[in-house]
């Protein structure tokens, strides 16, 4: 036994211990540093020394500092940010659309109830100067909330590109970083044979840090150098070398960033790729949310204008004109044809919207691949129609395509057609003057005040002002006609565009100067001669029951046709098929010799039947097929946006749980616990008194072997 | 487990913030007073809400309508009620003026206030609204509608067109009535027929304005008292009726009594007075003729004076007439005003509907986005319980280390 080897054994404990306290103390040091894994201290028993009577310990040794980590949790927790960073991302921007579409201050649905509010108002009075201010001033608030909600869209838009921008900056500061690290990390190895734990951890910190902008993938090399591939498995950084990420608009495009690989040779657009992080969020929130609501803003902003276009145009206004375009038609002005800047084609597209029930809120890709072109709806990438030849025209969903030409051509030449994404910027008031507003029907049907029956014409719809007999030159239709009752049952239809037709009366009885007779002892047939002497011209005269008369010099259009009084009639269209773009029924009991009269509604500046119709669109069904009016189609926008919203709320919450779960499972395992770390500061240091105990001990004995020899 | 005290600390300030987050949730819809903030509370209520608020500010509108509409027919009732006053008092003035007692003179007093009160009605008919249009000019509301001609009687500017204000989701109702359906669509005579007399008559028979049976089609008669065949003094006074194509209807010979009914194709008259040999009256179908017309005319035979027996018969002749067709414009002018007063009915019920149909949506409305105050300010309680006892956890775990107690 030699108290040299005690010292020894216990020189390597008071070593061993101080090296523990130090972790320990390093480990209380870094208790709140981001990425820190706690480290300890392995200890082991140095090999013994082999003795006869034998084997004698020889104390204790330090093999290593090791870090407590697992690689599964890690990459757990890294993965969980990933997914959390890219929902709260999609949902952050989402819910700012959320709460801007259903804000009763805000949002599209009271602007355009108050708009129809000063429709009603029109119909109640339409000669009013007043309301017909009111309503073009509505309609005016109405085009400006489309212009501001696109507006904020487009607010979105470029906030995303933004972000964007400073995003791909931090992607490639962390990846050089990363590939630093690899590096200190390589050499650190190289020196000491031993894991450098901080360096590690701080890479797994700038990995996360990566994480939480883009997905990635990772592998680590035998030698310890950390590899990171992004989007679609580019090499974002290997070994010591860093690539980099780049923002470039979209080739159709140049208000969209679109995310880049700047690989070796060209760039690679990754943006469709990327499926985590906060890049991934934005560039889902740009295809699933912006996109399409925008989109569907623009297709409501189309119909509206189409609709309320189409019945404004059924109308006459104060001037006597025809209704002209209320709203700016979109159907030109909406659609966008965007060539790639790729390009080689020299394709020239008019795209045209021809029926706006029928339009998606989806955008197409005109393609050429193999010979020949392709229309894809990007929506569900169900192609919609091929072709070769030129030129050629497309009519689908609503939409129609002329292509006109296209003689060079190169795989691969497309074209992005967005069919409403403009329209609710482009939606204005075309409709300048107040007394252009057509309030009034164009077409008036009125019974000959002389009529002898009861019978009642009216005007029961308005269909189409474009057929010739709406061109007007000379202020009537073309021409005005009258319903002539030839007898009690049965009418003839006249075209009265010369000399008007007029009743006489049979025996004018109402003019006081009649005489009946000639002379007054002339016996013969004296009411004929009541008749014939009435002092008006007698060219003008019209005997009621004699078909000959005036009436009969103008041309007959249709009839005779039976009229029965108990069903009434349908006189435009005519049982004959005339369509004059107008219905007229006719009721009661005319007699013969009747006459009705349909001619054009001039100075009719208190009729309110167009204006009627008009605020009557507020709740009928004129979107999505037939199936929705206005605010069914907003109140479905709404909602799809708060579904997606609400989806998104849900799921990043959920994703939040797994992402404290998974941290919890890591923290627990690589985490500083300071009390745990106190406990251990009490161990090591009682380990160390014990070993300063010891070497006091063996002080101690040679202390008593060497006075044995001094004495 | 280990719990690492970052991972501790950690847990506890996420645990507040949550509460935080809740909390400012409820806040929110306490000081809204909804219950859906924003459609993502609740997408499918959220649709349902613009739709709903649209159909109540329809509904708002309709209510809005009714009583622009309610003013416009109050307006023209009160207008119509004048009328009558006019009609009753013209009335009078011309039983008084058909009165024997009354000299030329006295006719052209009496001439002197219907022409004051033509003006008057005139003036009536007229009228306009507070925006200027004219309330009986049809669809031509900036034309005056009535006119007097240089030569006599009336023109109307107007048309017959009728407006229509949207009451209800399907109902429209009419807030005004054309000058041509108050004022112009009277049917002269009794309604069916007419009667009057030659101005040559030389005797002074005086026709009644007759009765029309349900067979009378519309034809034009005259009937003729036929020249006498002899000298005798006594020969009975015959008549005939022919048609306006000459034809006999009752053939000439029929004695003629002045109280005897004079009865054919649906015509029922009688002649009083003295009709001569050779004069004839004529009956023919009731035509329209402005009643403005009919009473400038009456007026004009008033101010004209009757100097003999016929001219005298011949007024007792158009005072009848007239008679008869003030009736019928009166008769027109009442109709019209009850139908005003059924249209202001359907107002005051479709009002109730409205109302009704508003509240109930309101109520809906209500339910699916208004907040339960109660409910929700015991949620804010708990809420705040929550972040009290979080925060207190909070503070009481902070303090705790074996550090304390080295």
């Amino acid at each position: 036994m030699s108290g040299g080897d005690l010292l020894g054994i216990s020189t390597s404990g008071i070593l061993a211990s101080q090296r523990a306290l130090s972790t320990a103390g390093h480990n209380i040091a870094n208790a709140t540093t981001p990425g820190y894994s706690r480290q300890r201290v392995d200890m082991a028993a140095r090999p013994p020394q082999m003795l006869g009577n034998g084997a004698l310990g020889t104390g204790v040794i330090v093999n290593n500092v090791e870090r407590v980590y697992n690689e599964f949790l890690t990459s757990e927790v890294r993965d969980t940010t990933s997914m959390s960073k890219y929902l709260d991302k999609t949902h952050e921007y989402t819910s700012q659309v959320d709460n801007m579409l259903a804000d009763p201050q805000a949002g599209l649905a009271p602007t355009m109830s108050s708009f129809f509010d000063a429709v009603n108002g029109l119909a109640n009075e339409p000669s009013s100067t007043a309301a017909r201010e009111v309503m073009l001033a509505a309609s005016h608030n109405l085009a400006d909330r489309f212009a501001y909600l696109n507006t904020r869209f487009e607010n979105l838009r470029e906030g995303a590109n933004k972000d964007i921008r400073a995003m791909v900056g931090e992607v490639n500061q962390l990846a050089r970083g990363i590939a630093d690290i690899n590096k200190a990390i390589v050499r650190s190895q190289e020196v000491s044979q031993r894991a450098p734990n901080d360096l590690l951890d701080q890479r797994d910190r700038l990995v996360q840090q990566l994480a939480e902008q883009i997905n990635v993938n990772v592998t680590v090399q035998d030698d310890g150098r950390m590899n990171v591939f992004v989007g679609n498995g580019q090499t974002l950084v290997v070994g010591d070398v860093a690539s980099n990420l780049v923002v470039a608009p979209n080739e159709h495009d140049a208000s969209r960033m679109e995310v880049l690989f700047a690989g070796t040779g060209s760039n690679i657009v990754i943006t469709q790729f990327l499926s985590g992080g906060q890049l991934g969020g934005l560039a889902k929130f740009r295809n699933e949310v912006l996109d399409p609501a925008q989109n569907e803003l623009g297709r409501i902003a189309l119909g509206i204008s189409k609709s309320f276009n189409e019945q404004h145009h059924l109308g006459m206004d104060l001037n006597n004109d025809l209704g002209g375009d209320f709203f700016v038609p979109l159907d030109k002005l909406s659609p966008e044809v965007m060539p790639s800047i790729n390009n080689k084609g020299d394709l020239q597209l008019r795209a045209e919207i021809t029926d706006t029930s029928k339009l998606t809120t989806s955008n197409y890709s005109l393609y050429y691949r193999k010979g020949e072109y392709e229309l894809l709806r990007l929506d569900d990438s169900k192609v919609m129609a091929h072709f070769k030849d030129f030129p050629q025209t497309i009519e689908t969903d609503g939409i129609k395509l002329d292509i006109l030409r296209g003689s060079s051509m190169q795989e691969g030449d497309r074209y992005m057609i967005q069919p409403t994404r403009r329209a609710s910027d482009l939606f204005a008031v075309q409709l300048q003057s107040v007394d252009k507003i057509a309030a009034a029907s164009p077409v008036r049907a009125e019974a000959d005040i002389d009529n002898l029956g009861s019978g009642k014409i009216k005007i029961t719809q308005i269909t189409d002002t474009t057929t010739p007999i709406f061109n007007m030159a000379d202020g009537e239709l073309r021409p005005p006609y009258v319903v002539r009752f030839v007898d009690d049952r049965h009418f003839e239809v006249l075209d009265n565009s010369g000399k008007p037709v007029k009743v006489k009366l049979a025996a004018l009885a109402d003019d006081p100067n009649i005489s009946l007779y000639n002379d007054k002892h002339d016996k013969s047939n004296p009411t004929r001669q009541a008749a014939k002497s009435a002092g008006h011209a007698q060219e003008e005269h019209h005997e009621r029951n004699d078909n000959n008369a005036t009436a009969g010099a103008l041309n007959v259009v249709v009839g005779p046709i039976e009229y029965d009084p108990r069903k009434g009639i349908e006189v435009f269209p005519t049982p004959g098929g005339m369509a004059q773009g107008f219905h007229v029924r006719l009721d009661g009991t005319p007699k013969a010799g009747d006459l009705f009269r349909v001619e054009f509604n001039s100075d009719a500046s208190s009729d309110n039947k167009n204006a009627l119709a008009m605020a009557d669109l507020q709740t009928k069904r004129v979107l999505m097929d037939g199936k929705s009016d206005y605010a069914q189609t907003y109140g479905q926008l709404v909602s799809r946006i708060g579904s997606k919203s609400h989806e998104l709320d849900v799921n990043s919450q959920a994703q939040k749980l797994l992402l404290d779960r998974a941290t919890e499972e890591k923290e627990s395992a690589a985490g500083v616990n300071v009390d745990e770390e106190a406990a251990n500061m009490v161990r090591y240091q009682n380990q160390y008194q014990a070993n300063a105990q010891v070497i006091a001990t063996a002080n101690r004995v040679l202390q008593i072997l060497m006075d044995t020899f001094h004495r | 487990m280990r719990v690492s005290s970052n991972q501790f600390q950690q847990v506890a300030i996420d645990s507040m913030l949550d509460q935080h987050a809740k909390l400012s949730k409820v806040q929110q819809q306490v000081a809204t007073g909804r219950r859906i903030v924003k459609p993502s509370d609740d997408p499918v209520a959220s649709a349902k809400i613009v739709k709903m608020s649209d159909v109540i500010s329809n509904v708002e509108q309709f209510q809005h309508n009714i009583t622009t509409a309610r003013a416009k027919l109050n307006l023209e009732e009160g207008v119509l009620a004048n009328v009558i006053d006019v009609f009753h008092r013209l009335r009078e003035l011309t039983i008084q003026a058909n009165n024997d007692s009354q000299s030329s003179e006295t006719r052209g007093f009496i001439a002197e206030e219907m022409g004051q009160l033509l003006d008057e009605v005139v003036g009536l008919a007229n009228s306009t609204d507070s925006n200027g249009e004219f309330i009986f000019a049809g669809n031509k509301g900036h034309h005056k509608p009535f006119s007097g001609k240089s030569e006599g009687g009336f023109e109307y500017h107007g048309d017959a067109g009728q407006r229509f204000i949207a009451i209800g989701p399907r109902r429209q109702i009419a807030v005004n009535d054309s000058g041509t359906d108050v004022f112009r669509e009277i049917r002269d005579g009794n309604g069916k027929f007419n009667v009057y007399e030659s101005p040559n008559n030389l005797g002074d028979g005086i026709i009644d304005p007759g009765v029309a049976t349900s067979q009378y089609a519309g034809g034009t008669y005259a009937i003729v008292f036929d020249q006498r065949t002899s000298i005798d003094p006594n020969e009975p006074l015959t008549y005939s009726v022919i048609d306006d194509k000459g034809n006999a209807v009752v053939a000439p010979g029929q004695i003629y009594g002045p109280d005897d009914a004079i009865e054919f194709g649906g015509v029922q008259t009688f002649i009083r007075g003295e009709p001569k040999a050779g004069d004839y009256f004529v009956v023919r179908p009731s035509f329209h003729q402005d009643v403005f017309t009919s009473i400038q005319q009456y007026i004009a035979e008033l101010r004209h004076g009757q100097a003999t027996d016929a001219a005298h018969a011949q007024l007792h002749n158009h005072t009848n007439q007239f008679l008869n067709g003030l009736d019928q414009a009166l008769g027109r002018t009442l109709e019209v005003r009850a139908n005003i007063g059924a249209r202001q009915n359907a107002l005051d019920s479709q009002e109730g509907i409205n109302d009704a149909l508003r509240i109930q949506m309101k109520e809906i409305l209500s339910e699916v986005q208004d907040l339960d105050y109660g409910e929700a300010v015991s949620r804010l309680n708990l809420k705040l319980t929550g972040l009290e006892a979080s925060q207190k956890a909070f503070t009481r775990v902070q303090g705790i280390s074996l550090f304390n107690y080295l």
